[in-house]
């Protein structure tokens, strides 16, 4: 149990006769970074605002890190940093200004204020601007400010609502290695976001919602199984690719196919099951160049799970 | 200064979004030649301290109110519509934390132009020291009306929901302007104390001096002032999740009704009702039901749980409000007497509450002002329709008030049978509530 940071028991909420969040049951391994996906008004912001106790459920409840969302909400506010999707920031402070202001309102001590401060805007590599006003900054560069907000009481949690919508390639590209970066330290991360190739160079988990319900949730490997996402494989030996392509189908991978100097095959079993057809295919004297996945991401993922039934 | 801004981080922010180096100087440099230019006309004039300080102490505390006020009360306004509101939500920033650094801080410029002129004020004193006391009671009162007007000025920003809404930053002159009104009679009331006839106060049967007269009156600012703030902290405190107290409405309302009832406690004794005593409370009870919109997802959640305390703390706010009335009635009664009226007047605001939470169990996306407009029919048709048709006799069902010509229990009937139907309706509506799978 302490290994999941999140875990929801039926959460629900409802605004009047609409159900945003219908029961939801989850959880994340601590360390997980998490996409949530789904087509607006699936109820991911109303998720994240409820997992960080600024929006009570209708029922249910949810223990992030250990803390139950209903008991001691402020106790979670101080386990996690949340990005909501629409913020505002202090126009007038300059950047360094406002990381005071927030060091100051989560009590970083006096002595340690500053060196908190310097460590975030290296974080969010935004040293540069440090005396900056927040009015004159792009607003890839507010992204990043806001999140450096989030880093600053050290929270083992971060909870990211959309932070690359209306960004442009080379600031999603930034935030892509922030993310990367806070995962690689071991924050555990649940990104909502519609740019879903973007998320799976980092992301270890997946959930899918729709119309407020969970279609599906865990590791990549889970999802894909439980929706039923057949992953496609590419390989590419040196030379002619017949001998490749015998192998896999004496395998049994009838979908296995030359197609411009490579073969493809879907397959559905697990990575145990996949890297056997790796050693079938050296073992059988295939010189292979490229043996790897193409798509299968969480965008496949989802689009796939569109087909099934909530 | 620095204590305070590690205290309070929102004194911190808006010094440092407010106070930038030319506003300081420009801030400044008006107040020097608003004093010079003060100081040559009064020397052109009456040439007196007294007349001097009166004028110095005027622009600071019309300034200190109006500004200050302005300020507070777009301070909440301004995070949510902003939307800077939910980062501090998420600060472990109390909500007494929060509501003093912007009572404080939101004014800091008002603060600092005060500050300005008040070494003109102490220069009075220095040179005059026989009118320290005119200083001192313009100053305890001046202050004590900034800081009521500007505590009212965030409880309305408090509860100001969306930020987008024209109410949050009118209201900010609105209150402004009645502050200077209270500030300025105020004024008056003390320099009319050294005259010959002057209007004492009196409460509770005490005929209260000069100087007791002033003091009681700065202490009834700063205790007004304190329960604005603590609504502005209840308010904001709902926003940041924390939980309620149960007795800070009961408390407020008992309050309200001892100081009022101590103006007519004289009058009372001599056999007028002490109508203010019963209906000022009536009138917060009713303001305070209003916007608490407690509607059926706070009930549903109220009714389920489980925790007795937090049952109790949970109570929503009209029933509070009523079962005070009650209690206020009942006190006033056996204080002064004067019968049924401390039973007609809760029962009315019973059914009047109790409707207001039926309408908030409806489908009305707008319970509240569906509730007001309902109750104002029921209030105004009776007089338009029954007077010209001379149906008076139906009146004291309908309306609140004690009809010596009837009996007292005729007079209650009306009333009562009123509460137990619309008690009947919101059980209906409770029961489904309760029984609501969605």
């Amino acid at each position: 149990m302490k290994d999941q940071i999140v875990r929801t028991a039926s959460l629900r909420r409802e605004y009047g006769d609409v159900v945003a969040v219908n029961d939801i049951n989850f959880s994340v391994p601590r360390g997980a970074v998490l996409a949530l996906v789904g087509p607006n008004g699936a109820g991911k912001s109303t998720l994240l605002k409820m997992l960080s106790a600024v929006l009570e459920p209708t029922r249910g409840t949810a223990l992030v890190n250990g803390v139950d969302i209903n008991e001691d909400p402020r106790a979670v506010h101080a386990s996690v940093g949340f990005l909501p999707d629409f913020f505002g920031l202090y126009e007038e402070l300059t950047v360094s200004g406002y990381l005071e202001y927030f060091a100051r309102a989560y009590g970083v001590p006096r002595a340690r204020r500053q060196a908190v401060i310097s460590r975030t805007l290296v974080d969010v590599d935004l040293s540069n601007k440090a005396d900056a006003r927040v009015q004159a900054l792009s607003r890839g560069m507010r992204q990043r400010l806001a999140i450096g907000r989030t880093l600053l009481h050290e929270p083992p949690l971060l909870l990211l609502d959309e932070p690359d919508s209306g960004l442009d390639p080379e600031s999603r590209h930034d935030l892509q290695k922030l993310f990367t970066r806070l995962a690689g330290a071991g924050k555990t991360l649940i990104v909502s976001s519609h740019i879903l190739t973007e998320l799976e160079d980092y992301c270890t988990h997946v959930a899918i919602l729709r119309e407020g319900s969970l279609v599906a949730g865990g590791s990549l490997g889970e999802v894909r199984a439980l929706i039923g996402n057949k992953r496609r494989v590419r390989v590419r030996a040196a030379g002619a690719q017949d001998g490749a392509l015998a192998i896999l189908l004496a395998a049994g991978l009838g979908s296995a196919a030359g197609e411009g100097g490579s073969v493809f095959f879907d397959f559905s079993g697990s990575d145990e099951e996949l890297s056997g057809i790796l050693k079938r295919l050296v073992e059988g004297g295939v010189k292979v160049l490229y043996f790897g996945e193409e798509g299968g991401g969480i965008q496949e993922t989802y689009l796939a799970s569109l087909g099934k039934k909530i | 200064m620095n204590r305070l801004t590690e205290m309070f981080p929102e004194i911190y922010r808006y010094g440092a979004q407010g106070t930038g180096k030319v506003r300081l100087i420009s801030g400044l440099a008006a107040s020097l030649a608003l004093c010079a230019a003060t100081g040559y006309a009064v020397s052109k004039t009456t040439g007196s301290w007294g007349s001097y300080l009166a004028v110095v102490s005027f622009m600071q505390f019309n300034m200190l109110v109006f500004y200050g006020t302005v300020c507070t009360a777009r301070s909440v306004t301004q995070e949510r519509g902003e939307r800077t509101w939910d980062f501090q939500r998420l600060t472990p920033l109390s909500s007494f934390n929060l509501a003093a650094g912007k009572l404080l801080g939101a004014p800091i410029f008002a603060w600092f132009l005060f500050a300005c002129l008040l070494p003109a004020a102490l220069t009075v004193v220095l040179f005059s020291p026989a009118i320290y006391k005119v200083f001192l009671s313009r100053y305890a009162l001046g202050l004590s009306i900034s800081l009521l007007s500007m505590a009212i000025g965030l409880l309305a920003s408090s509860y100001d929901d969306t930020g987008g809404s024209g109410m949050g930053h009118l209201s900010g002159p609105l209150i402004g302007i009645a502050g200077l009104s209270a500030l300025n009679a105020s004024f008056r009331y003390s320099d009319s104390l050294s005259l010959l006839l002057a209007n004492y106060i009196y409460f509770y049967g005490h005929r209260l001096g000069a100087a007791t007269s002033i003091l009681f009156l700065v202490l009834s600012f700063l205790a007004f002032a304190a329960w604005a703030f603590l609504g502005a902290r209840y308010r904001i405190g709902r926003d940041l999740l924390e939980k309620r107290r149960a007795w800070r409405l009961p408390v407020f309302l008992l309050f309200l009704a001892w100081y009022i009832a101590g103006f007519e406690d004289g009058s009372a004794r001599s056999g007028v009702f002490p109508a203010e005593a019963l209906i000022l409370p009536g009138l917060a009870a009713y303001i305070a039901s209003f916007l608490s919109c407690e509607r059926r997802e706070y009930w549903r959640r109220w009714l389920a749980g489980e925790s007795p305390s937090r049952r109790l703390d949970d109570t929503p706010a009209w029933i509070k409000s009523a079962a005070t009335m009650l209690v206020i009635s009942g006190v006033l009664f056996l204080s002064y007497g004067f019968g049924r009226i401390y039973l007609i007047l809760p029962l009315f605001l019973l059914r009047d509450l109790m409707f207001l939470q039926w309408c908030r169990f409806s489908a009305s996306r707008r319970p509240e002002m569906m509730a007001l407009a309902y109750l104002a029919m029921a209030y105004a048709l009776p007089m338009i329709i029954l007077v010209p048709a001379k149906l008076t006799a139906v009146l004291p069902a309908l309306l609140p008030y004690a009809d010596i010509g009837i009996s007292a229990a005729a007079n209650l009937a009306g009333p009562l049978a009123q509460v137990l139907a619309i008690g009947y309706l919101l059980r209906g509506k409770i029961k489904g509530v309760l029984s609501d799978k969605n």
